[in-house]
């Protein structure tokens, strides 16, 4: 904050409207010096602004006596202390007005005390109460704990540093510099912010738990009436097929009952009967055959292999009772009469043996021994006869096989249409009445199939429609439950959340870090202000706790050092506080923090030399220019010594003085600067008031 | 004149580089919110409104 203007009006020993302007430009330091002489309102200056700003009273009367005096009793006065500042690229005037009025015995009686501020002063202020907004922006500003460091009378101070009274008060005023807890209030709001968001997803989850089971029904819902659909598709079809089993089986008993059914199977019958007997008949004939084959080789068709079968042909057709009787007796006696053999050669009359043989043979035919005395007659034939016999034999004899072989597959045919004619007959035999009764029984069974099903479908079909009711209620809930705006939500708060987290992190870390640069900002300062001006090797510490200076000695702090050298101590230390709040204020704005509050501080030194000696004095006028953008140097005529004044001289940018008006001139009330004599003292007649006032002193 | 030493305990620089490894988005959040709470030209709002406004800054800057 840097002084524009400082107005003082009938305040204390300030008399009428006192007015203290300041150069003020971008680039250049100033230094403004106030002369005054002692008791001739150096100080006042400095409880004018501790009123001003913090509305802090000084003992005793307010107004200034000698303004009071020139009312009478009743007479209202308006006195006040005002100032226009700058902070950053913003002007404020505002004022501590007192509204006072003389009383009979000749006080003030103050009857208010109001802050009031103006945003313009064109053409005269115009004020009005402050709404607040000065008031907090003077108490950020410059904490009332920080005012001693900024507007400080010297020795004070450097007791209130070196004696640790000033402790509690620094480092709870450079928290309020930075506004440290607002930075709280930050953080928790944050914090308060991050909690919320955790609130309202929980909130969405459970909403969106709610949709997920919403989803999960509507999912059922979808699924039953997709199985209903496919149930009532099925019981259609079922009973589709049951009518259409039912209306079959109908036409079937209509055949049954017409007879129609048994046609067909008739028909079979007939042919396979048809069948059977030309098998019968083919069998007949073959067996003819066979035995005319038999006759015609009169009864000799049987040799060796073909032998065994004939005779067991003949064996069965005898006890079939098929064998002509003419096959044994005929063959004989065709063999006997005709003398001859059956293979054409005569027979010799002489052969009596051939034909006792062939008596034999007779005889044993009829006895069924036929084939071994046919066997034993040849063998009593000659061998050329034999051979005859036996050639005629093998030919009889295959043709005889072939004709029983045509015999037995005829059989077999037979007994096997014989079967089937037998099955059919079996078919046809059984009653119509069972078959329609079967039938009917199918049909009954169909049409319970065809109810039952129709009904199940019926049934499933209102099934399905409440199913498709629910669902289509289920999808609506789902729908006023949000879709798929919750993802999306859901999504956007978590990650608010997230990042809300890592803020408050991120400005309690940066809380941390700005609090610990305190210390070692501070102390890089003051190893650079102080250890470098001091003539004893001493060196300045900052306490990392209190943040409040020492001075130490070969390791050791001490207390009782110069006048001087603890004065240095103190400018030092308040410069450093001054160069704290700029590196601050160039570190949060590089982060894009506008804390245009901590940019540049005025400072007003009161009786900053008063306890030094020439060394120190010299050495402090020397340290001081261009150590801030402003500088208002307070000094009493006493301590306008030339190895002060004139180190300060050529830095100084504007020069007041307080010019004392009283009965008798004050001690030291001539100074000099730049070679000029200025006079602070202004005789006042017996009995007046004493008074001050401030007036400009022209540099040239 | 011995040039002023920093040390490690020159916070700012450590300051600094915490604030340099967050995100573009997340430091302008948190200058944003700095500002609303302690910076320069703070304005009287209660405490509903700060909140409502932080919560509005800290969503806008994850969209």
């Amino acid at each position: 904050m840097i002084f524009h203007r400082l107005e003082i009006s009938d305040f204390l020993v300030f008399k009428g409207k006192n007015t203290l302007t300041f150069p003020v430009t971008d680039d250049e330091p100033s230094m403004v010096v106030v002369l005054a002489p002692n008791n001739s309102g150096k100080t006042t200056i400095i409880k004018a602004l501790r009123f001003l700003l913090y509305g802090t009273r000084p003992p005793g009367e307010l107004c200034n006596h000698a303004a009071v005096d020139e009312l009478r009793p009743g007479d209202r006065l308006n006195a006040w202390v005002g100032a226009t500042v700058s902070v950053g690229n913003r002007s404020y005037t505002f004022r501590r007005r007192i509204d006072a009025r003389k009383t009979k015995d000749g006080a003030s009686e103050i009857e208010n005390v109001i802050l009031e501020q103006t945003q313009h002063d064109r053409g005269g202020d115009v004020y009005s109460p402050d709404q607040g907004e000065i008031t907090r922006l003077l108490n950020s500003l410059v904490p009332e704990a920080l005012f001693d460091f900024f507007y400080f009378q010297g020795e004070t101070l450097a007791d209130k540093l070196l004696q640790r009274s000033a402790h509690s008060s620094i480092g709870e005023a450079l928290a309020t510099l930075l506004h440290h807890k607002q930075w709280i209030r930050a953080a928790e709001a944050v914090d308060a912010v991050h909690a919320k968001l955790a609130e309202d997803i929980q909130d969405l989850s459970e909403v969106d738990r709610a949709y997920a089971d919403q989803l999960k029904l509507v999912t059922q819902l979808e699924e039953k009436v997709a199985q209903s659909t496919r149930e009532s598709a099925e019981f259609e079809q079922t009973t589709r097929d049951a009518a259409a089993e039912y209306e079959s089986l109908g036409r079937q008993i209509l055949d049954i009952s017409t007879g129609k059914s048994f046609e067909d199977v008739a028909k079979k019958l007939d042919q396979i009967r048809k069948e059977f007997i030309d098998a019968g008949n083919q069998t007949g004939r073959v067996e003819t055959e066979i035995a005319q084959t038999i006759g015609d080789s009169r009864g000799l068709p049987f040799f060796h292999d073909a032998f065994g079968a004939a005779r067991a042909v003949l064996d069965s057709m005898q006890r079939e009772n098929l064998l002509p009787a003419d096959v044994v007796e005929g063959f004989l006696q065709r063999l006997l009469d005709h003398q001859r053999c059956l293979c054409g050669r005569s027979l010799n009359e002489h052969e009596a043996e051939a034909r006792a043989a062939v008596e034999a043979y007779r005889t044993r035919a009829l006895s069924q021994d036929v084939n071994a005395a046919l066997l034993d007659l040849l063998d009593r034939l000659s061998p050329n006869v034999q051979r005859n016999f036996t050639k005629f034999a093998i030919s009889a004899a295959q043709g005889l096989e072939d004709q029983l072989l045509r015999r037995k597959k005829l059989l077999l045919r037979s007994k096997e249409l014989e079967s089937q004619a037998s099955t059919l007959e079996d078919e046809i035999k059984r009653s119509n009445h069972e078959e329609v009764l079967r039938l009917q029984t199918r049909q009954k069974e169909a049409l319970r199939r065809k109810d039952d099903f129709g009904e199940k479908r019926r049934k499933t079909e209102i099934y399905l429609g409440q199913q498709k009711n629910m669902l289509r209620e289920a999808k609506d809930v789902l729908t006023r439950l949000g879709g798929k705006g919750f993802g999306a939500r859901f999504d956007k708060l978590t990650k608010a959340r997230i990042q809300a987290g890592a803020l408050a992190e991120l400005i309690r870390e940066t809380i941390a870090c700005l609090k610990d640069s305190f210390q070692s900002i501070l102390q890089q300062n003051l190893t650079l202000l102080y250890d470098a001006n001091v003539t004893d090797g001493s060196k300045a510490r900052v306490d990392p706790e209190s943040l409040l200076p020492a001075i130490e000695q070969r390791g050791r702090v001490i207390h009782n050092v110069g006048g001087g050298q603890r004065q240095l101590l103190v400018l030092a230390h308040i410069v450093s506080l001054a160069r704290l709040r700029q590196q601050l204020h160039a570190e949060l704005t590089a982060l894009g923090i506008n804390m245009g509050k901590l940019d540049d501080q005025s400072f007003f030194l009161d009786s900053v030399f008063a306890p030094a000696d020439k060394n120190y004095g010299e050495r402090i006028a020397h340290f001081l220019p261009r150590k801030a953008r402003q500088i208002v140097v307070l000094v009493a005529s006493q301590q306008w010594e030339p190895w002060v004044s004139e180190p300060l001289s050529p830095h100084i940018t504007r020069a007041f003085k307080c010019v004392l008006a009283s009965e008798n001139p004050p001690e030291g009330h001539t100074m000099k600067l730049n070679g000029k004599t200025i006079e602070t003292y202004r005789p006042l007649k017996r009995g007046d008031a004493s008074y001050s006032v401030l007036e400009e002193v022209p540099l040239q | 004149m011995p040039a002023p030493s920093k040390g490690p305990e020159f916070k700012a620089e450590a300051l600094r580089k915490i604030i340099a490894k967050q995100p573009l988005k997340t430091q302008e959040l948190f200058a944003k919110i700095i500002n609303l709470y302690a910076g320069f030209s703070i304005t009287a709002q209660s405490e509903k409104e700060l909140l409502g406004r932080v919560r509005r800054e800290i969503e806008d800057s994850v969209k």
